[in-house]
């Protein structure tokens, strides 16, 4: 295990420039909205702030203000921030983002998870990329092989017997995975979503809000679920085109923030510029938006193949919160999947609570954690 | 100098990875051979040119070879002398393929290289004569995949298990050996007696692979920092280090070999001309 500071090379940085100054842009006109895809004055302001007032330097720093570490396990090389409690009792928690965020989905959370509450209990956190994202090895795997490997980091490496683990998202699917493969190393999950059905539940079996749910998810898919699909099979193709265009990639990604965020009119008083590109910076600078969409390619192989472990119920203790913005899914359909213990319905945040709600969302880990 | 390569036809490619002719006549003093997981059937087809293969590196004496040999198991690369009179096909087998072929334990082959003969026995000569007897080059390819397409083609699981831990060397072992349904000590036994390899070697090998495809058909700057990172290196250093464990040559030295020379653009398992360190000094 080796600690690692990013350190990303002057060339990239002058040729990202380079090419966001001689950006193409579309013919879309100036007031489309959200509707069509990425608002085009969003998307102008958005690549004029890049340009001209992102200081990459400053936040790299910022980043680099963090503990990170690179190990290799099972010859797979994966990158981690492991910043250490500050209570008398810190547990470890394992803390796994999704698409299209990164490990900068956590950051905002992290001072207010290792500063103990009242009675001094605080988290160790361990808030990995997952692979294929990210700085850590660029090998797109499904969400049970991504569990095999943050387990051994946290058991073998760490030498966390008992951990908790938490998500959103592919971080979800990746925490239930651990929960039903090490049920003796994790003691509890917490959830921002509990998974999505994928098609091969039998609705006249389920109850009517489960029913409500499942219809909401199906027009939902054809509303905004395209990019699942072509991600899931031709993930290559918008990889080529999203690794050699910065504003085509911000464009794929910042349309996901606003849709999973509610839709908001205002997107910055979700998130503000300089953490939406810092999270598009990850991606660039790394070349790694084809090996992160090639995942879903990976997931949807593995569910035709026999499925997922993530498939099938989880038993630990488990808390879920569902936010503001995120799918709302009922509590029948909570309880069809995991063991919960707590399921809190918050009337704010977002898909990515932990950026755009960072109170709320630790305040639920802490509340949920803090009893199991 | 000529090289023509042959993939192999549909129902050996699932045990060869191709066949390639090579025409020694270019003044160079060494050819370096990249090791890819399989083991190598080599055909002089000079019969009276001898050539000479470094197995324990450059500064100590090489091997004699003659007629047809196969190597063993690479853990690093081979290095040949270059021979102006010797024209050889190469015969890359797949990890794996040339166990599930002939039924020979990797672990008894010379990583140097054995004659052909002792391995395969007297059916091989009746081969090495009809190969040498060809009136072309795709004539010898043909004679090569006949002697082979001889060998019993019974479905073995034990090759499909390799087959599937070799097309999935990126994935966690735990979840490989699970999927198998062997245990971890049956499934890394079988792995070593089917390529020579540990499974660990194994993938740390392809790993290496990967950066060699990037270095070899590379067209302009090298993003070197996202490569790295690609492939899990933690920094230059560690990857210079695996690449001369693995290659004999440094990337920088691989690179110059790549620009000096066109046929190394070609063929990624061998480095024509190798510019190693220990010869220019």
């Amino acid at each position: 295990m080796k600690s690692f500071k990013i350190e990303v090379p002057q060339e990239i940085l002058d040729d990202l420039k380079t090419r966001l100054q001689n950006t193409r842009w579309a013919d879309a006109g100036d007031d489309t909205g959200w509707n069509l895809g990425t608002d085009s004055s969003y998307l102008k302001a958005f690549t004029n702030h890049w340009l001209n007032h992102y200081n990459w330097r400053k936040e790299e720093g910022k980043l680099n203000q963090f503990p990170h570490y690179k190990t290799m396990v099972d010859e797979t090389t994966l990158h981690f921030l492991h910043v250490k409690g500050n209570g008398a009792v810190n547990e470890p928690l394992l803390l796994i983002h999704g698409w299209p965020d990164s490990f900068t989905r956590f950051l905002k959370v992290i001072p207010k998870l290792n500063t103990p509450d009242e009675n001094g209990f605080a988290f160790d956190l361990i808030i990995p990329s997952i692979p294929g994202f990210g700085f850590s090895e660029q090998k797109p795997m499904n969400s049970d092989q991504t569990a095999i490997l943050f387990n051994k980091l946290m058991t073998e490496k760490l030498g966390y017997q008992q951990y908790f683990a938490a998500g959103g998202d592919m971080g979800s699917t990746i925490s239930k995975s651990l929960a039903i493969q090490f049920p003796e190393n994790i003691s509890a999950i917490h959830l921002t979503d509990v998974g999505y059905p994928n098609g091969s539940e039998n609705w006249a079996e389920m109850s009517q809000p489960e029913q409500e749910f499942g219809q909401y998810i199906q027009q939902w898919f054809f509303k905004e679920g395209a990019f699942n699909m072509l991600q899931s099979t031709k993930p290559q193709t918008l990889g080529f085109a999203l690794n050699d265009s910065p504003v085509g990639l911000a464009s794929w990604i910042i349309e996901k923030f606003h849709g999973w965020s509610g839709y908001p009119e205002n997107l910055d008083s979700y998130y503000s510029k300089d953490e939406l590109i810092t999270n598009i910076m990850v991606y660039w600078v790394t070349q790694t938006i084809n090996s992160s969409i090639h995942i879903y390619a990976e997931q949807a192989k593995a569910t035709w193949q026999g499925g997922l472990k993530s498939d099938q119920k989880v038993e630990v203790p488990t808390g879920v919160s569902l936010f503001a913005g995120e799918a709302p899914f009922p509590k029948e359909w909570v309880d069809r999947k995991v063991t919960a213990k707590s399921f809190n319905v918050l009337d704010s945040g977002s898909h990515f609570a932990a950026m755009s709600s960072p109170e709320l969302f630790s305040k639920e880990l802490f509340d949920f954690f803090r009893k199991v | 100098m000529q090289i023509l390569y042959h993939p192999p036809q549909n129902l050996l490619s699932d045990y060869i990875q191709h066949i390639v002719y090579v025409n020694g006549t270019i003044d160079m003093p060494h050819i370096n051979e990249l090791p890819e997981g399989g083991v190598n059937l080599v055909i002089e087809l000079n019969e009276h040119t001898t050539n000479y293969v470094y197995s324990e590196g450059i500064k100590k004496q090489p091997n004699k070879i003659k007629k047809a040999w196969i190597t063993g198991f690479q853990k690093q690369s081979l290095i040949y002398k270059n021979n102006q009179n010797s024209r050889i096909i190469s015969v890359r087998f797949k990890p794996g393929g040339f166990f599930m072929l002939t039924k020979t334990p990797i672990n008894v082959i010379p990583f140097a290289g054995i004659e052909a003969i002792e391995i395969l026995g007297d059916s091989f000569k009746a081969c090495y004569q009809e190969v040498l007897n060809s009136k072309s080059i795709v004539d010898s390819f043909k004679a090569i995949e006949g002697y082979f397409l001889k060998k019993s083609f019974e479905f073995s699981i034990e090759q499909k298990v390799i087959e599937f831990a070799s097309l999935n060397a990126h994935q966690p072992l735990d979840w490989v050996v699970e999927k198998t349904g062997y245990s971890q000590k049956h499934f890394i036994h079988l792995h070593k007696k089917l390529t020579g390899f540990t499974p660990k070697y194994f993938q740390r090998v392809k790993r290496l692979q990967n950066v060699i495809k990037v270095l070899q058909h590379h067209t302009g700057r090298i993003d070197w920092f996202a490569l790295l990172n690609r492939y899990g290196y933690f920094d230059q250093a560690h990857l210079s280090k695996d690449f001369k464990a693995i290659t004999g040559l440094t990337p920088t030295e691989y690179l110059i070999a790549m620009k000096a020379n066109n046929y190394n653009k070609e063929i990624s398992d061998m480095v024509f001309n190798p510019p190693f360190q220990e010869i220019r000094k």
